[in-house]
């Protein structure tokens, strides 16, 4: 019988072992689900909109973009300065600033910038706009989450869990049995 | 028995003729069927840009660029976006396409998931014909690990 | 008249009939009236003839046509819904063996169905085949297709019911029925005798024999005999041809069957339970990434670039092989480990049985994803449809946005629940399984340890598939040539 549940319990750590889920590992604007966070937000002389990647937002990887339009007009602006941070709301890692520019957006018209941020919990994103027009801020709050996949962890436990309950099942009712 | 067979006989012509009236029937109602989706402007010209230009589950512009037979674009239409997933049951996703100032179409679109979509672009040009093209996108999870650019 | 096979002694596993639906005002009169399946089936008629119809002459983009958002919304989700709540329904009012009487009286030497495919190999057969044409031809993309197929089942049941004196096509060939047959054993109606001492004085055995006007059973079920719902269409025709009434449709505890009731040791019966519950499996491993990433591999490292081969490669290594496979090596493992002189397959009889609310579990979660996001999505289809024939009753624009049965945010946790409730049944099944063969618990446990891990693995891949995102792929602007 213990052999037997030995011989059980390593299979089954062997089975949990190969099981984790494996991440994404491209990394880019846009890669792993996007998602608009503003859509048409005034922003001084500016119509404003920005996307985040990947959904969810996870450690080291909050990508942005940035859609900046002649509110008058609307002209779609590609000579104007975009600055993007990140600010810790939950008193967790340093603040971050980086230029959003055209070179890594997927929509070359567009803005886009990478902020690594260093922590889960939530972020204030600020996108702060420079033109010929005038000046403007838009910002938003986003939670950032831990790589890990909490449904790829379920997949595995919830059965393995059930197997163990069925086990511990089986040596109750050997105890409980009439000998 | 004679008289059996005689209503066997008379049950089975019944029969064929409900049969031969059904298809009649079927066949008449097939040819007054008229397709909602006919394109009446074959010979406009419309061009399509979706950005990023690899689709990828998530919002997208579209853009499009009407032209004549001469190569001059076509203004003042009315267009309208269709995205419908291959699979049945999906929900489409919709868009209207606004006209610019510099005369291309263009509208913001969600892909919500990946694989294979039909995009339907269906519009009254000025002259009140109406224009229908279908397009086939393909887009990719969020797991893709390279981009066109 | 019907001779009766010599069938080993076994325990029965009968419910008690404490309430009979047969006896339900109404309904029950409904049910037990000559005419009163003909109704139902004439319901189906007509949607299939729709999907006919709208198929070959309508939009050739699936989501915008009856015959796919029927065929493959609907019809798949309702069908695994109506066995876990009710039973074998579609089998009930299954239209296509509505020609049924028309090709009897064309079988004029009424022959037997050949002896050697009286078995549920050609069931399996057929199943592989319908998932092999469904992958390869993106069936659910083309209303075109799905028409042909819907044609293709009349024409399959009208000609083998012409040919054959009972009805091999429900018993023995049709997917669908397979399909059926296998979940219905999780079903909680069953049908029984009221009093099986009236049975047995019996002479004339209507049920199964039939009786001056109403047939026989068609898969020749002898109802005091009934101890599984496989093989039971619910035609309800032994409670119209019994002469004395005595037929019941009786609730029962929808998972005591597969571990009371007592199999004959058949490879069949084993690999169309276990080949059906991997089958669900390889059918939703088609719809999420790796699977683009397995046809990447067979193309550059095998050669095998054909997409039809492709896709039969995986259904049948998928939904065959491995399944077959595991179910001969757990097998012999649990003998081993039970130390019992038995042969493989008679364990593996007394096993698979528990693989039927695993594999419901999985079924469900899929089907029901696609009837929950898009069982609304009839409504502007049979809208457009109408428009298309001059009918504006309902305005000049359907609603293409009406789609979600359920909210999104629902949906992965109820597949999740789906997948989880069928993996417990199992566990509790084998359970229960084990401690009727083996009253001590240590012996129990040993025998059905192996079938155990092979149900742990089967639910962490089902979770493991339905936790990836999913993709849509089909043959982009397929359909009629």
């Amino acid at each position: 019988m213990s052999r037997a549940i030995r011989l059980v319990a390593v299979l089954m750590l062997g089975l949990a072992a190969l099981a984790p889920p494996m991440s994404a590992h491209a990394e880019g604007p846009g890669i792993g689900g996007r998602r608009v966070r503003l859509d048409g937000e005034i922003a001084g002389p500016f119509r404003v909109r920005v996307v985040t990647s990947p959904t969810p937002v996870v450690v080291e990887t909050l990508y942005l973009e940035v859609r900046v339009e002649d509110v008058s007009t609307g002209e779609v602006l590609t000579d104007a300065v975009v600055m993007t941070r990140a600010i810790a709301l939950e008193g967790q890692g340093a603040s971050l600033e980086a230029e959003a520019t055209h070179d890594i957006a997927p929509i070359p018209t567009e803005y886009a910038s990478h902020l690594p941020v260093p922590a889960t919990g939530v972020w204030q994103i600020e996108v702060e706009i420079e033109h010929a027009l005038g000046r403007g801020t838009v910002s938003f709050r986003e939670r950032v989450t831990s790589p890990s996949s909490l449904g790829g962890v379920l997949s595995v436990g919830l059965p393995i869990a059930g197997f163990a309950l069925l086990i511990v099942v089986f040596l109750w009712l050997q105890r409980t049995s009439p000998r | 028995m004679g008289m059996q067979r005689i209503g066997h006989s008379m049950r089975a012509s019944a029969l064929r003729v409900t049969l031969l009236a059904l298809l009649i029937l079927a066949s008449g109602i097939a040819c007054t069927r008229q397709n909602s989706l006919r394109d009446e402007a074959p010979e406009i010209q419309a061009e399509l840009l979706v950005l990023p230009l690899t689709p990828q589950v998530g919002p997208a512009q579209i853009s499009v660029r009407l032209s004549d037979t001469s190569g001059a674009l076509v203004r003042d239409a009315v267009l309208e976006l269709k995205g419908d997933m291959t699979h049945p049951g999906m929900t489409p996703a919709l868009a209207e396409a606004l006209e610019r100032p510099d005369g291309l179409y263009v509208a913001s679109m969600e892909w919500s998931m990946a694989g294979d979509w039909i995009l339907t672009l269906q519009g009254k040009l000025s002259d009140g014909r109406t224009l229908v093209r279908q397009y086939a996108i393909t887009v990719l999870g969020p797991e893709a690990g390279s981009r066109d650019r | 008249m019907t001779t009766l096979e010599k069938v080993p002694q076994r325990s029965l596993y009968r419910p008690t009939p404490n309430l009979d639906v047969l006896r339900v005002p109404l309904l029950g009169r409904v049910l037990r009236w000559r005419w009163g399946r003909l109704v139902f089936q004439l319901v189906l008629l007509l949607a299939a003839i729709w999907v006919i119809y709208d198929g070959w002459t309508g939009p050739q983009l699936a989501p915008a046509n009856s015959a796919t958002v029927l065929a493959w919304v609907h019809y798949r989700g309702l069908v695994i819904l109506a066995l876990l709540l009710v039973g074998n329904l579609f089998c009930f009012a299954c239209p296509f063996t509505l020609p049924r009487t028309l090709a009897r009286k064309l079988s004029v030497h009424g022959r037997r169905f050949p002896r050697f495919l009286r078995n549920k190999w050609v069931s399996i057969a057929g199943v592989l085949l319908i998932f092999w044409l469904y992958e390869w031809l993106d069936l659910w993309a083309s209303p075109w297709l799905t028409a042909w197929l819907a044609l293709a089942y009349f024409v399959g049941a009208f000609a083998l019911e012409a040919i054959f004196t009972e009805s091999p096509f429900c018993k023995y060939v049709c997917p669908l029925g397979a399909f059926n047959f296998v979940h219905s054993m999780a079903s909680p109606l069953q049908i029984t005798a009221r009093d099986a001492a009236i049975c047995h004085t019996c002479v004339g055995k209507e049920c199964i024999n039939g009786s001056s006007t109403v047939p026989g059973c068609g898969t020749e079920l002898f109802v005091p005999q009934i101890d599984s719902n496989m093989d039971c269409t619910l035609c309800l025709d032994c409670a119209r041809a019994c002469p004395f009434d005595n037929v019941a449709l009786t609730p029962r505890r929808p998972w005591s069957e597969l571990y009371q009731s007592g199999w004959r040791p058949r490879w069949d019966l084993v690999m169309l339970v276990v080949g059906i519950a991997f089958l669900g499996l390889v059918n939703a491993f088609g719809m999420v990434p790796p699977v683009y990433a397995l046809q990447t591999w067979l193309a550059s490292a095998w050669g095998i670039s054909n997409v039809a081969l492709q896709t039969l490669l995986v259904l049948v290594a998928g939904a065959l092989l491995l399944p077959a496979l595991l179910t001969v090596t757990v097998a012999e493992l649990s003998r081993r480990l039970s130390g019992r002189l038995e042969q493989r397959r008679a364990i593996a009889a007394a096993y698979a049985p528990a693989f039927v609310p695993m594999s419901l579990g999985i079924w469900l979660a899929h089907y029901g994803f696609h009837l929950a996001i898009g069982g609304l999505s009839i409504i502007p289809v049979t809208h457009s449809f109408l428009l298309d024939h001059g009918i504006a009753w309902f305005g000049s624009q359907p609603n293409w946005e009406l789609s979600f049965l359920l909210p999104n945010g629902w949906i992965l946790p109820l597949q999740v629940a789906a997948v989880l409730g069928g993996f417990g049944l199992s566990l509790y099944v084998l359970t229960r399984s084990a401690l009727r063969r083996n009253p001590i618990p240590v012996s129990a446990l040993r025998e059905m340890l192996p079938w155990a891990l092979m149900v742990v693995a089967l639910a962490m891949v089902a979770l493991s598939i339905f936790n990836l995102p999913m993709e849509m792929r089909g043959t982009i602007l397929g359909g009629a040539p």
